[in-house]
């Protein structure tokens, strides 16, 4: 079976430092795959480099055997791969609504956006946006100006924008981060439903410090130290993993 | 074409390349340090024009004068960076826009007042008002080589300043990251009162140096801030380096373009088309470069840093 | 007061202005006014890529000087139709705006308010080089331009025509930033990495806010030269697009409306200082280093701080 998302031999430096190096990376339909390290592992590069904002210096990406590396991240967006940020990016002077609004203009595809009715007044429009809102459950927060939400309130729209169009790949980018233990919990509930939506989730790499969340929601992980990939498998492997634990576990909990 | 013309124009270029890079490098500095887009930096280069005509009246130095036009634009600069700028670091370029729109036109008005609205004229000094033989039979302005001279030494001197001193690896430190500065419990503000302060001690040099071979006026500098802007777009914002290439690039294909595009032309337009033609595209070249260099390269061509 | 009560009076009160300044035989004031709506217009058309997509244009003065040089070069050829006039700087005005724009928007921040304002210079020394068109001292018209019945040298004529443009491009203007277009717009400003990992390429819908900003000011710049009977390279002077943007940072950021008050009191200002001393710009200069040190919403946003929070 091909896989959702591939990666290929992807290595990118930046001057003298190597952040990633060789990685290889299969991603199946439907799977969450989580990607952990410690801190300068190249995670975050990796998620970069799959979400088309790194370019690499060697390798490739492919979408569903589909061959994607020279395409930029709006091109990708437009292909079905969904992402949120470390540092969560949504248009913080918009009202969560309009930011749902936004995210459901970028799913409608095709033509450049209607001059046509007034935005705030088409029901289609609306209606979906409502609905993106309702699936994270911050529906009661429409009108309120995105940047003013509570820190997990932001996650929660940030994803809630990112499933509109339901896309096929999610890269999530330290979902948990920054949230205080409660809505941590709530995100990692959030992200457990998502996985499991009626017809099939998407495929989702989870690039996550807080193991508790990993292991709650990863299929498989994949274990990166000093840009290489170290160990991949379930969860259960990479726990008893001896190289996991010398170079990521051990160092973690010292 | 005649190689001497070429020579001389190609000197003429060297010359308004050096005059262009005093500019840029005080302009790309105090946005690579501060954030800050400085639209009155033309203003600070007529100011020191005018510091140094009218220092040459009182001491009858052309060397006096234009070291008082130097350090009065200086402490002037210091003065504009503290009463009005100091809050605008942190916001929107369009807040720093409006300010130092505003300070163009305070500045243009001021000199006005002070000096009336004809244009002054100062003298080529004696010592330096004769031509020199660049070649045999190829006489050339000794004023305009010593223009030549200082800029390429100031160029120097810049370099060793940011290359070897401890202000030098602030600034760069500080272009790169600004934070960074802060946390080594360097006095940030005194970094950026010297900083702006330098800028405009090299502008008032500049401006000084032209106002023999310029007119003294209100206005003047923003001619010369246009092309200076040029400059540091195609040499790549915040790199003194870019700053360099682009005020010698800038300046030459400006002065050759208009010595030598119109009789071009002439080879391949008939006389009233290429009358007609010619000089429009000479004075619109350098914006012409400026596109073909940033649709090659969006960032310029020395990018000094991301965002 | 409510807004729409707001709206009607703003009509209201331009509709009897003509009267007014008949009445009191002031005949002037009524070309005040016609000046301010052109600068509305060209403020107002500066506004949508300021305002909503965030692009400091310090170049729109360009598109006063293609609406101006329009009207100037078809004039001195004897072509008096203000449709010819205005068909001709819609589309150069159009052009020149995707041309520069296309390079232009490769850049943002800084970059992009240099770039403007370069480009702005290079058409100020083409029209400088123009002889044939009076180079550097201009020319004056000495045929006004008609629409139709109407004789646009008129000054009663010229207001309304320079009212009904600006009624139109105040609606057309409303209508695109209400809709999906002016969403992106608002939306590629604040977070433009969000726009692009939403799938959104926001260079195109800037590009497109941009050649449409250029059309209208355009127009505006026609209307200026019917109003003075004269172009020159000086309306396309970098001071002027300094202009443009104060009007629309002291009317107020992104409301369209604002950029219309922008443009009045700023020309109401210079007038009035202008009365006071022939150094006003001395005056002038200094409050816009103040409001820029103060305030962040321009005239609108001081009165808004100080009622508290929107």
């Amino acid at each position: 079976m091909t896989p959702r998302l591939r990666a290929r031999g992807v290595s990118r430096r930046f001057g003298a430092l190597v952040a990633v190096d060789g990685v290889e990376l299969d991603v199946m339909s439907g799977e969450v795959h989580a990607v952990i390290g410690p801190n300068g592992a190249g995670k975050s590069t990796l998620l970069g480099i799959l979400a088309g904002e790194v370019r690499p210096d060697a390798g490739e990406i492919f979408l569903d055997g589909q061959r994607v590396t020279g395409l930029d991240t709006a091109r990708r967006a437009r292909l079905g791969m969904a992402r949120s940020f470390q540092v969560t990016a949504i248009v913080q002077d918009l009202t969560a609504l309009q930011n749902a609004m936004l995210a459901v203009i970028a799913a409608e595809r095709g033509r450049i956006p209607g001059l046509g009715r007034p935005a705030m007044a088409d029901p289609t429009l609306l209606a979906a946006a409502r609905e993106a809102l309702r699936a994270v459950g911050i529906e009661g927060a429409a009108d309120v100006a995105a940047g003013s939400l509570a820190h997990g309130a932001q996650r929660q729209l940030e994803l809630a924008m990112a499933l509109v169009g339901r896309p096929r790949v999610l890269l999530l980018d330290e979902p948990t981060a920054g949230t205080g233990p409660d809505e941590g919990r709530a995100m990692i509930e959030l992200l457990r439903r998502v996985k499991t939506t009626p017809g099939g989730g998407p495929s989702m790499v989870l690039v996550e410090h807080d193991l508790d969340a990993v292991f709650a929601l990863a299929d498989r992980i994949t274990v990166m130290a000093q840009g290489r990939v170290i160990a991949c498998g379930p969860p259960e492997a990479v726990r008893t993993d001896p190289l996991v634990r010398a170079a990521y576990l051990g160092d973690a909990h010292r | 074409m005649d190689t001497i013309l070429i020579l001389t124009q190609a000197l003429n270029g060297l010359q308004l390349g050096v005059m262009l890079f005093l500019m840029a490098a005080g302009l790309t500095l105090v946005f690579g340090i501060m954030n800050l887009i400085n639209l009155a930096h033309g203003a600070l280069y007529m100011a020191g024009a005018y510091l140094a005509a009218a220092a040459y009246g009182w001491t009858g130095s052309f060397l006096a004068a234009v070291a008082l036009a130097v350090a009065g634009t200086a402490a002037l600069g210091a003065a504009i960076e503290l009463a009005a700028l100091r809050g605008l670091y942190r916001r929107d370029h369009l807040d720093q826009v409006l300010a130092t729109f505003g300070l163009i036109l305070f500045l243009n008005e001021a000199a006005r007042l002070v000096w009336g609205p004809a244009a002054l004229f100062v003298p080529v000094p004696a010592a330096l008002a004769h031509t020199v033989a660049i070649l045999p039979g190829v006489p050339y302005p000794a004023y305009r080589l010593a223009i030549i001279a200082v800029g390429v030494a100031v160029a120097g001197g810049l370099y060793l300043l940011i290359a070897r001193t401890r202000l030098g690896m602030l600034i760069r430190a500080g272009a790169s990251n600004r934070t960074m500065v802060a946390a080594l419990g360097v006095d940030v503000g005194l970094l950026y009162t010297a900083v702006f302060a330098l800028g405009a001690g090299l502008a008032a040099l500049a401006g000084a140096m032209a106002a023999p071979i310029l007119s003294v006026e209100p206005g003047m500098g923003e001619p010369i801030l246009i092309l200076t802007l040029v400059v540091i777009v195609v040499g790549g914002i915040g790199s003194i380096r870019g700053a360099f290439a682009g005020a010698l690039l800038i300046g030459c294909v400006d002065t050759i373009g208009r010595a030598f595009l119109p009789s071009m032309l002439r080879a391949v337009l008939a006389p009233s088309a290429s009358a007609a033609v010619g000089p429009a595209l000479a004075s619109m070249l350098i914006y012409l470069t400026m596109a073909v260099v940033l649709a090659l390269r969006p960032r310029g061509l020395f990018a000094a840093r991301t965002g | 007061m409510d807004r729409r009560a707001t709206w009607l009076l703003a009509l209201l009160a331009a509709g009897l202005l003509p009267l007014a300044t008949d009445a009191l035989g002031q005949p002037y004031y009524l070309a005040f006014a016609t000046r301010i709506a052109v600068f509305a217009i060209a403020a107002l058309a500066l506004d949508l890529v300021l305002g909503y997509g965030g692009l400091v244009s310090l170049g729109h003065a360009a598109f006063l000087g293609i609406g101006a040089y329009s009207v100037g070069i078809w004039s001195s050829h004897g072509v008096t139709s203000a449709a010819v006039h205005w068909a001709t700087a819609l589309a150069v005005g159009a052009c020149y705006a995707a041309a520069t724009g296309i390079v232009a928007l490769r850049t943002t921040g800084v970059a992009f308010i240099m770039i403007t304002l370069a480009f702005g210079q290079m058409l100020f020394f083409l029209a400088v080089s123009l002889k044939a068109y009076g180079g550097d001292d201009g020319m004056t018209l000495w045929q006004g331009a008609r629409l139709g019945p109407l004789d646009l040298a008129d000054d009663r004529t010229l207001y309304w025509v320079a009212l009904a443009w600006l009624a139109a491009f105040l609606a057309l203007g409303r209508r695109l930033v209400a809709a999906r277009f002016g969403l992106v717009l608002r939306g590629a400003k604040s977070n433009e990495r969000r726009m692009r990992a939403l799938g959104f390429t926001p260079t195109r819908h800037r590009l497109a806010a941009y050649v449409l900003s250029g059309a209208m000011a355009s127009i505006a710049g026609c209307l200026l030269a019917h109003a003075t009977d004269f172009v020159s390279p000086s309306y396309m002077g970098w001071q002027r697009s300094g202009e443009l943007v104060v009007m629309v940072v002291l009317g107020g950021l992104a409301t369209l409306h604002g950029a219309i008050i922008g443009a009045a009191v700023l020309l109401a200002l210079e007038e009035a200082l202008a009365g006071l001393t022939v150094h006003w710009m001395l005056i002038l200069g200094a409050v816009l280093v103040v409001v820029a040190n103060v305030s962040r919403r321009g005239l609108l946003g001081l009165g808004a701080t100080s009622r508290g929070p929107r």
